[in-house]
């Protein structure tokens, strides 16, 4: 507990995408910084699982996440059955007349969700980010892409982000090429691709943080399709690899695991003074001159909801009432097919490749917001002979175990993400119930009106005409975010704004009362994208913030 | 990020899930037998028999499944209510119970067992077993022959361009 004794500049809380950026760019400025996290440190070679005969388990979680509940029962229409989730051989997923939660996934520890994440870099489309004055819908971004491109680049060239810099994403131009050369499309990918090719679609090299070439002592891929189970081979840019080890070296930097925050405390003239934590079962406080929280969209909301006091009875930071509404969340398409032909579709990088031609605000037909699609047999799990004898092969017997060997590798997969827009319905609050330390709960009310669903029914259609066109035959499994909730990806819950009556940061990501409390996390967004993964994005906007801070101090 | 992972964890939920309710609404009448792992046995390698690859048994997979069945609240009420249904079954059609059947005579039974005509709690039994057996063989490397040759690292797939 040595770091209750010393001295520290800036304090962050959570060592994920945002407080990991933060740390690194603050750390290269010689600030002191201490970073706190709930979950514990990892090292990949032990604790992934990837060379031992229980490689098909999911990313192993070295501790048990706090419960985040679900609060939405919003009913299921007949007219929307075909949006049902399913598999032929379990029926549908969930057998209810309502929609259910399989829950918010992410890791808690150093490297925070870039752990199990499957390494895609995306940067913000700049039409997506002026939702509000273009549609009616969300808010604007208060800083613009010209703003934040030097930052994607630092963010980039940190994680060894591999693309195609002759074609990169539509609509986001670039000051520098990607630091790495995109990754050969795997087989599965380029069945896929003709099928889009079909359609008159375009399915491009996706940008990762995966490395083409070995850099900074670490190898690069070599395609075991495995980057969610835990990367043990560490060609995988997880911020624990990336940030997290360079701001340690720089001296300036110190790290402390399984550190729970329950507390933001404040004092006079709007300032934060120092939190309430956890750590090896004891209550203890911590002083700070600056705090960056960077919990996420679930557990930033909560922290700040959890240190109501006289001074802010409705919640720290939140005179606008914003803290933890505008909720957005993951919302999904998948389905799944089989192939005629053998085609090792378990190999390759997660997400090799991806559509962005209707990434676009306003490029699916009467609805507002984009979507993408991309391949996905690694993110529906079917990497292994297990997945394959529970979700893929009918029958029992001999029969089954020729079916085994004959199918190994032969199915298609495809997804489709879509912007998810506010809605009063959906918020993030606080249960009664608490956890072991004595904390509220966090509780997510989700809810998806017509447009949503029109959204993921947009989705459903187009991913089943690549299928065909691509020459798949029979589909035996869908997933939709239609009437299950299942996220990763959440958003804007404390969403960021230059009118401090409707948000809760500023363009910098400060706070607009406390003057040294900055939020660097997804909770910040003030609308999500149309299926762009936040983490690249995420960091940038702590690599800005951390600027600032290095500016006001300078 | 693992967003998508929910399908892989629901597969791994199966294997782990209590059977309260179900468990509770099925097997109302039925008296308890205890577990008899002679006809689990005989029923996994019905399941899972010997091809180039080994039988069930051959891999202790009855084994694993009772001391799996000792984490999870009522399965072993499912598994003895199950095997006993076989068994009974096949005194009926056979005169003998299941372990002693031949491998065509335990086939018919266990059809029998796989058809929506077979009483809930049985058809429980039968989708429930069998997805947790092959969930446990196929974790075991002496059943991936003819898939993949070892876990994925540390040589990953440097063919992944290949179709085939």
């Amino acid at each position: 507990m040595g770091f209750l004794h010393e001295d520290y500049d800036v304090v962050i809380v959570g060592a994920g995408a945002g407080g990991g950026a933060m740390a690194w760019a603050l750390a290269q400025e010689k600030i002191k910084v201490l970073v706190l996290d709930a979950g514990p440190a990892y090292t990949p070679e032990v604790d992934f699982k990837l060379t031992t005969q229980n490689w098909e388990d999911s990313f192993p979680a070295k501790y048990k996440s706090p419960a985040v509940q679900f609060a939405s029962h919003q009913p299921l229409k007949k007219q929307y059955k075909g949006l049902r989730s399913w598999n032929h051989l379990r029926g549908l997923l969930n057998t209810s007349n309502e929609r259910i939660s399989f829950g918010y996934h992410r890791v808690q520890g150093i490297g925070g969700s870039s752990l199990h994440y499957s390494a895609e870099a995306h940067r913000m489309n700049p039409h997506a980010m002026k939702m509000h004055s273009r549609f009616g819908v969300a808010a604007d971004w208060p800083l613009t892409y010209e703003e934040l491109e030097p930052f994607y680049a630092q963010a980039e060239e940190m994680m060894g982000v591999a693309g195609n810099s002759a074609h990169p994403p539509r609509s986001r131009w670039r000051s520098t090429p990607f630091p790495q050369k995109a990754h050969p499309l795997c087989a599965h990918s380029q069945i896929l691709s003709r099928g889009f090719n079909q359609l008159g679609l375009n399915l491009e090299h996706n940008s990762l943080a995966i490395l083409s070439t070995p850099t900074d002592g670490r190898p690069s891929c070599n395609y075991c399709g495995c980057c969610l189970k835990g990367c043990s081979r560490m060609d995988k840019g997880t911020v624990d690899l990336t940030y997290i080890k360079h701001a340690v070296a720089t001296g300036f930097c110190t790290v402390v695991p399984n550190v729970s925050v329950k507390r933001i405390e404040t004092g006079d003239k709007d300032k934060v003074t120092g939190v309430q934590l956890v750590h090896e079962g004891k209550e203890m406080h911590l002083r700070c001159d600056l705090l960056v929280v960077a919990g996420g969209a679930i557990e930033t909301p909560r922290l700040l909801l959890a240190s109501k006091s006289a001074q802010s009875p409705d919640g720290l930071c939140n005179e606008s009432g914003q803290v933890g509404k505008n909720f957005m969340e993951t919302l999904l398409w998948t389905s799944s097919c089989f192939y005629p032909q053998a085609l090792g579709s378990y190999k390759g990088t997660a997400v090799d490749a991806i559509c962005w031609d209707f990434n676009d605000p306003d490029a699916i037909p009467g609805v507002i917001g984009g979507c993408r699609f991309s391949t996905s047999v690694a993110e529906s799990d079917l990497l292994g002979p297990r997945a394959y004898a529970t979700r893929v092969v009918d029958g029992w017997g001999l029969d089954h175990k020729k079916k085994m060997r004959a199918l190994f590798g032969s199915v298609l997969s495809v997804s489709g993400i879509c912007e998810s827009l506010p809605h009063e319905k959906s918020f993030v609050g606080l249960s009664i119930d608490k956890d072991e330390s004595g904390m509220p709960l966090p509780v997510i009310s989700s809810y998806l009106d017509e447009e949503a669903i029109n959204r993921i029914a947009f989705m459903s259609d187009k991913c089943r005409e690549v299928l065909s066109a691509a020459g798949g035959g029979e589909i035996f499994e869908e997933f939709s975010s239609y009437d299950i909730f299942s996220s990763t990806h959440v958003f804007g819950t404390c969403r960021m704004g230059n009118d401090r009556g409707r948000s809760v940061v500023n363009r910098f990501c400060q706070s607009h009362r406390w003057a040294n409390l900055y939020l660097v996390d997804a909770s910040v967004f003030p609308s999500s994208g149309g299926g762009e993964s936040p983490s690249l994005t995420i960091q940038a906007l702590a690599i800005r913030a951390a600027k600032h801070i290095i500016n006001r101090s300078g | 990020m693992y967003r998508r992972r929910f399908l892989g964890l629901l597969c791994e939920a199966a294997v782990i899930a209590p059977l309260v309710f179900q468990i509770r609404t099925a097997s109302a009448s039925l008296d308890k037998v205890g577990v008899n792992s002679e006809t689990l046995s005989a029923f996994l390698d019905v399941l899972i028999p010997k091809d180039e690859t080994p039988s069930a048994s051959e891999l202790n997979i009855h084994k694993k499944i009772i001391s799996h069945a000792y984490r999870i609240e009522n399965y072993i009420v499912l598994l003895e209510q199950g095997l006993a249904w076989l068994d009974r079954q096949s005194v009926t059609y056979f005169m003998k119970p299941y372990a002693a059947l031949s491998t065509r005579e335990q086939e018919r039974v266990t059809y029998l067992a796989s058809t929506p005509d077979a009483p809930s709690i049985v058809q429980l039994f039968f989708s429930r077993i069998k997805n947790d057996a092959l969930f446990i063989y196929y974790t075991q490397p002496e059943s991936w022959k003819g898939m993949i040759e070892s876990p994925p690292q540390p040589y990953g797939y440097p063919d992944f361009q290949e179709i085939g």
